[in-house]
């Protein structure tokens, strides 16, 4: 525990525009050497900084013993940053705010790449920062599809009805669940319900299921140009939103450049311990043995994203 | 407001919030926020009344216990005796910064337990407001477990045997020694008075008329009440309609990580009674 506290260099910061976004640096221990990629955590909803379960800082702190300076902050409007007087919506707002935290680390550490990892609507945030910049390098996308909203709209009912079939499915052959049903302790419609409230899902207006079923959405959420690990919790409906829109082979694909694991038994947010150790092993082990010479360039990247 | 980090090797996490408008009351406020899920739960609650202590005049420092928030530590490695050290920074940090002549201390569910048992280490304060405490932990330990529970029956994620000396709860590990002194709070026993004023909240909700309350934890705050009364503190009690800030919520209609609640009732009901104290 002490050692453990000798050792963290953790920093607060404020940066944006008028330093109102708040954040936390985590450096790597004395003595390690530093990379030359920064990692940033975006925030999971609304939670702030610290992430569902403060998995977040269990991350940050994981990651930094490997060599990455790590920042975990708070958008406008979330945790402890304040919101912005702009009214620039949020969707814009997040991206901008993502590159800024970017500049931060860039102009303190000399760092020059970055990861981008978040949980549920993190992922989404990542995903689009990863288009409009060159500077990322690798995503870690857990329990979001990186869609944006009128993809999430499309994809949604389909995708709710194959959780909600999923859930039932494991229920059914539950011993425990049988014994609550018949002890009128079952709370199933209600626990269903709630459930299905695990992930955002964006409008919900007219969603057709998309033409020829799974797979067939045809989508890339990702920019080719970075390395993508996406984790994809058994409770989650992003496991079926991928499915739906990356197809059931892309689960099984030894792609190093995007790389899919699905986490059984775990919810959207990790609640078990050990998963909560799962997720930090195949974050930390998926960075830590990228190779670097096969990732692309900065510039290259650039002149690619100033193609489109 | 400035995050910065203090204490003990600096390790606790403090963020605080200058006063705004008008100090010359000389009112101060540390806030002891709860533990583990709760924490994150009520963490917009919390800030939105630190916002609002500031406003109102009065220099307020947020912090997070050792093991939790952005604090250094593991929460596993968490536990009373060294969070109510952590009271103790938090207050002579907020004395060294400021000119305080009005020490307030707010607590939360167990951030209130912490604060009363702290009361009488920080130099008696003028004021205390106990919100929603956690009085007796035996019984809240069985609440976390039951919410922890029942968290896991409605979804997909499995539990594991943890380590033997531990137990989890709602995403956090608690270590035997924190769950033994836990199960030893009572504070309808506590020897001394936390401090010169009192206010006891106790909130419920109700839902389709129904109120939502524990009978049990209902009935040990009013003990708690006529306890500090006993001891000579000052003691008001208000009780105010008011839905758990602090609770996972599985039915929210917004998600999982659905409405952050802010009880704005509670808030103004602090602040007003905080400005009458330091009047």
């Amino acid at each position: 525990m002490v050692e453990e506290s000798r050792r963290l260099v953790e920093y607060p910061a404020s940066f944006g525009r008028a330093a109102t976004l708040a954040g936390i640096v985590t450096l790597p221990p004395p003595g390690t050497a530093q990379r030359d990629e920064a990692v940033l955590l975006l925030n999971a909803g609304l939670l702030h900084r610290i992430g569902p379960n403060r998995v977040y800082v269990k991350l940050a702190r994981r990651l930094a013993e490997h060599g990455f300076v790590v920042m975990r902050f708070d958008f406008s409007g979330i945790g402890d940053s304040l919101p912005r007087t702009d009214n620039l919506p949020i969707e814009q707002a997040a991206v901008l705010e993502t590159r800024e935290a970017m500049d931060c680390l860039a102009a303190g550490t000399a760092v020059e790449r970055f990861v981008l990892a978040g949980i549920c609507s993190g992922a989404d945030v990542a995903s689009r920062v990863a288009g409009a910049d060159p500077r990322v390098s690798s995503l870690v996308l857990i329990n979001g599809g990186g869609l944006d909203a009128e993809a999430l709209a499309r994809y949604a009912p389909t995708a709710r009805s194959r959780i909600q079939r999923r859930y039932y499915r494991r229920k059914m052959f539950d011993l425990r669940s049988w014994k609550r049903l018949l002890t009128g302790k079952s709370h199933l419609r209600g626990i269903a319900r709630s459930m299905l409230g695990t992930i955002r899902l964006g409008p919900q207006a007219g969603s057709p299921t998309p033409a020829g079923g799974a797979g067939a959405g045809g989508e890339h959420p990702v920019d080719p140009g970075v390395d993508c690990l996406f984790i994809l919790s058994e409770g989650s409906i992003a496991l079926d939103l991928f499915r739906m829109v990356m197809g059931e082979e892309a689960l099984q694909s030894k792609d190093s450049k995007i790389r899919a694991e699905v986490v059984a038994g775990v919810d959207h947010v990790f609640t078990p311990l050990w998963s909560q150790d799962l997720l930090l092993d195949r974050v930390c082990g998926w960075l830590a043995a990228r190779d670097s010479a096969t990732r692309p360039g900065s510039l290259e990247r650039e002149r690619t994203l100033r193609s489109r | 407001m400035e995050i910065f980090y203090f204490g003990k090797q600096d390790s606790l996490c403090g963020l605080y919030h200058p006063a705004r408008g008008d100090h010359a009351h000389g009112g101060a406020v540390v806030l002891c926020g709860p533990i583990g899920q709760e924490h994150i739960r009520s963490h917009r609650a919390v800030l939105q009344l630190a916002r609002r202590l500031s406003r109102g005049g009065f220099h307020c420092l947020r912090f997070d216990y050792f093991g939790c928030g952005d604090s250094h530590g593991e929460f596993v490695d968490g536990g009373v005796e060294r969070w109510l050290e952590d009271v103790a920074a938090a207050v002579e940090e907020l004395r060294a910064g400021t000119a305080t002549r009005h020490l307030c201390l707010i607590g939360l569910r167990l951030g209130a337990t912490l604060a009363a048992l702290a009361g009488a280490r920080v130099g008696l304060p003028e004021s205390m407001v106990l919100w929603d405490p956690v009085v007796v932990g035996d019984a809240y330990l069985d609440q976390l477990v039951r919410q922890h529970q029942s968290w896991l029956e409605g979804s997909f994620a499995k539990s594991a045997p943890g380590a033997d000396d531990q137990v989890e709860i709602l995403g956090f590990p608690m270590s035997g020694s924190l769950v033994e002194e836990i199960k030893a709070l009572d504070l309808t026993r506590i020897a001394v008075k936390p401090a010169r004023r009192i206010l006891v909240i106790r909130t419920s909700s109700e839902t389709n008329g129904h109120r939502r309350e524990d009978p049990a934890e209902a009935t040990a705050v009013d003990d708690l009440t006529q306890r500090c009364r006993g001891l000579g503190g000052e003691t008001d009690f208000q009780h105010l309609r008011a839905a758990p800030a602090w609770i996972k919520v599985r039915d929210d209609p917004e998600g999982e990580f659905g409405s952050r609640l802010v009880p704005a009732n509670v808030l103004d009901a602090i602040v007003t009674w905080l400005k009458k104290a330091v009047a």
